[in-house]
């Protein structure tokens, strides 16, 4: 098969669908892979390791929509490519489709297949693609935290891991599962009391398994948010419910209890967010003050580290895009229920229930068309 | 003994130089306190909670110089306040004389005494008082690599700690002293490969002994250091000669090895910095990039947070206050050693070598002082 690595153009995004050590996994496979040119620049991969992986340069999108069977890419594809999409061939990407009735109604009637990463599901519930930037996410929120706790970020001065003979921060993470566990490793690590709540018990006796002793677990609930908040000089929102609208677990007159110049970190800001004053921001300018506390909501945050995320994007999707390339979507899909889970969009019908719904649009069961 | 608190007007100087809680162990000792109006806000201390703890609040720092016996700051005196100082009044805080001399010689003339907590030291050597901001700063130092090495930051990207699967940034720690050791401490937290650099072989193994795995411990030498920087995500200067200069271990010429992105932090930037190309930046404007790296010498890291600062820093000089306040400056001298080296200008004489070498000065021990 043809593959193509588009280069990203969405601002704030640098990462790369493919990198050179999947070039050339991709090779011994059989297929061809044509790189756009400087695709891989911002995560540290310049064109020549690309060549030398066996990739052939090219240099403009529109000869890569053109040559190729299947697109690889992190992000949707933007108003400028709308006019390449072309009939039966696959791109393989976060779609978000449920967030945009433009891209979605613009595949429909390319007639395209549209595999979308975040929707790739284990047979056990678990999101393989998403888990990896929960994870930088997770890691981030508590170096984020950590920042602008200092005075001149405009926080109130406070070392997270303080030092011998003064109290170290407090850091209360909502949600326990991969962006909270990930938060927590970190902050435990600096020397923080950290608390994670969840809804899950049973998580919460797995974390207090795996977690060190200064990481304390809460069964989460509004009076045991509302208690552990004024405590607090960092508190991250790591809830998700898949597919849906977070939910408000901080309700602006909450968030008065607590103290001037503490911050929050919203990681769940992709979803609505779970604080009542979350607002999306972005790397440029990513925060803004409410009552004396200072928010950080910025939506894409793995796309400042782009090489880390680059590298953890690629372990997981790679498997995938082979497993596509060597069978053809079709048998993929047959022999792989986790790659038919991705199918969003089919030769102009959409085949996953959330994108139909959010727009009104005619669902149809993947199952017939493989 | 009326001992004086006066509030921090240098810039960016948020600390103080005595708590609430200090103020009441001062008063248990039968002193009496007085602190100038807003001198703990920086620090999250009103003024309220100083009168609740014994202290009166003055307003103007001239009312402060006029009626205590022992003037207590963080930072050396600054001009407008060179005519209050009094004949034979104690002022104990950071002095910096050897950097100073017009400060030396206006403390010459008051035939004030000046006790600096730089040079109190213990018999083993080392520096009760600079210990809790070298334990401030070594911390602070991997939290700024970690924000740095974010793409919008100047950084190339990469994550400290990495994710399961994908490399974690490699940490080189120049000097394996108190502010080595604490960086250390929070890049093995982070999850980062650290690198320790000494020259103790002693020290190196005592390293060994206490630090986790992910800490690696190498004997210093050029071309470590050399062979070193090449992969590092992130250098933390953390050498110190007590009373010299810090010596040049990257040069320009090196520096042109390291990756495009990585990020060097010079925690010896007061000391003159330990990287050829390191020059002091204040806490507004923090960075700059020489050679494809990014440069971060902000020279009063602690600054940024102040609240574990004032604590760390108050927790380590409040003893020695007190036992000033108790026994009176003489007997305090006669009777604890630690003190002794504190004595930098007594009534008109100059009593640290140091600083009578910086300028040329007249020295005279104080031992024929006391």
């Amino acid at each position: 098969m043809i593959i193509g690595v588009l280069k990203e153009i969405k601002a704030d995004e640098n990462r790369v669908a493919l990198s050179p050590g999947g070039v050339e996994f991709m090779r011994q496979n059989g297929h061809s892979i044509l790189v756009e040119k400087d695709a891989g620049k911002p995560s540290g991969f310049d064109n020549g390791l690309y060549k030398k992986a066996g990739a052939e340069i090219v240099k403009n999108a529109e000869s890569i929509f053109k040559r190729a069977e299947m697109i690889l890419r992190v992000k949707e594809p933007q108003p400028a490519e709308y006019k390449y999409l072309k009939p039966g061939q696959i791109y393989f990407a976060y779609l978000h489709l449920a967030a945009s009735e433009d891209v979605t109604r613009t595949m429909v009637d390319s007639g395209m297949i549209g595999i979308a990463y975040e929707t790739i599901q284990m047979d056990n519930g678990s999101l393989p693609l998403l888990k990896p930037m929960s994870e930088v996410a997770g890691d981030m929120a508590i170096q984020q935290g950590a920042k602008y706790l200092e005075m001149a970020q405009g926080g109130h001065g406070v070392l997270l891991g303080g030092v011998p003979g003064v109290d170290p921060a407090t850091v209360v993470i909502l949600g326990g599962g991969v962006v909270g566990i990930n938060a927590a490793k970190l902050a435990s690590g600096l020397g923080a009391k950290v608390y994670i709540l969840d809804i899950d018990l049973n998580r919460l006796r797995y974390l207090s398994d795996v977690m060190p002793g200064h990481c304390i677990t809460l069964m989460s609930s509004p009076a045991a948010i509302r208690d552990v908040l004024p405590k607090a000089d960092v508190v991250v929102g790591a809830v998700l419910v898949p597919g849906s609208i977070t939910p408000t677990l901080v309700s602006r007159d909450m968030i008065k209890s607590m103290k001037k110049g503490s911050v929050l970190v919203d990681v769940s800001i992709d979803q609505g967010g779970c604080f009542e004053t979350s607002k999306e921001t972005t790397h440029a300018d990513p925060t803004y003050t409410v009552n004396g506390i200072i928010h950080y909501a910025v939506s894409n945050m793995p796309g400042a580290l782009p090489r880390t995320s680059t590298l953890a994007l690629n372990n997981a999707t790679l498997p995938y895009a082979v497993e596509v390339a060597n069978k053809g979507w079709k048998k993929a899909m047959l022999e792989n229920p986790e790659i038919k889970r991705g199918a969003n969009v089919v030769e102009g019908k959409v085949t996953y229930k959330g994108v139909a719904d959010a727009f009104g649009l005619k669902y149809v069961d993947i199952d017939k068309l493989v | 003994m009326i001992v004086g608190i006066l509030k921090e007007i240098k810039a960016e100087e948020n600390r103080v130089c005595m708590t609430p809680a200090g103020v009441e162990v001062m008063r248990q000792n039968g002193h009496e306190v007085l602190v100038e109006k807003n001198a703990g806000r920086g620090s999250g201390f009103q003024n309220s909670a100083y009168k609740n703890a014994g202290a009166e609040i003055i307003n103007t720092p001239k009312d402060i110089f006029k009626r205590a016996d022992m003037v207590m700051h963080v930072k050396e005196p600054l001009p407008a306040e060179y005519d209050l100082i009094r004949k034979g009044q104690i002022i104990f805080t950071y002095l910096h004389l050897a950097a100073a001399e017009e400060l030396t010689r206006v403390l010459i003339k008051s035939g004030s005494i000046g006790i600096a907590y730089e040079t109190i030291q213990k018999d083993d050597g080392s520096l009760p008082l600079l210990t809790p901001m070298s334990e401030v700063a070594g911390r602070m130092a991997i939290q700024q690599g970690a924000k740095y090495l974010e793409m919008a930051h100047g950084g190339h990207g990469v994550l400290l700690g990495g994710v399961p699967g994908v490399d974690p940034g490699t940490v080189v720690i120049i000097g394996g002293g108190v502010v080595g050791t604490n960086a250390a401490k929070m890049a093995c937290g982070l999850g980062a490969k650290v690198y320790i650099l000494d020259m103790n072989l002693e020290r190196l193994r005592y390293l060994s002994d206490v630090m986790p795995s992910n800490c690696f411990l190498l004997m210093s030498k050029p071309s470590t250091v050399r062979r070193l920087i090449k992969e590092a995500d992130v250098v933390v200067g953390a050498v110190l000669i007590p009373g010299a200069k810090a010596p040049r271990l990257i040069t320009r010429e090196m520096l042109k090895t390291m990756k495009k992105g990585a990020v060097l932090v010079d925690v010896a930037i007061d000391q003159g910095g330990c990287f050829e190309t390191s020059k002091a930046t204040t806490h507004g404007e923090p960075i700059y990039e020489v050679e494809g790296v990014v440069h971060y010498g902000v020279a009063n890291m602690p600054g940024a947070v102040p609240k574990t600062s004032t604590l760390a820093l108050t927790n380590a000089t409040l003893p020695y206050a007190v036992e000033i306040a108790n026994k009176g400056w003489i007997k305090a001298m006669q009777q604890n050693p630690e003190i002794k080296y504190g004595a930098n200008v007594v009534k008109g004489k100059v009593t640290y070598d140091g600083v009578a070498e910086a300028f040329g000065l007249e020295f005279t021990p104080i031992d024929s002082l006391l």
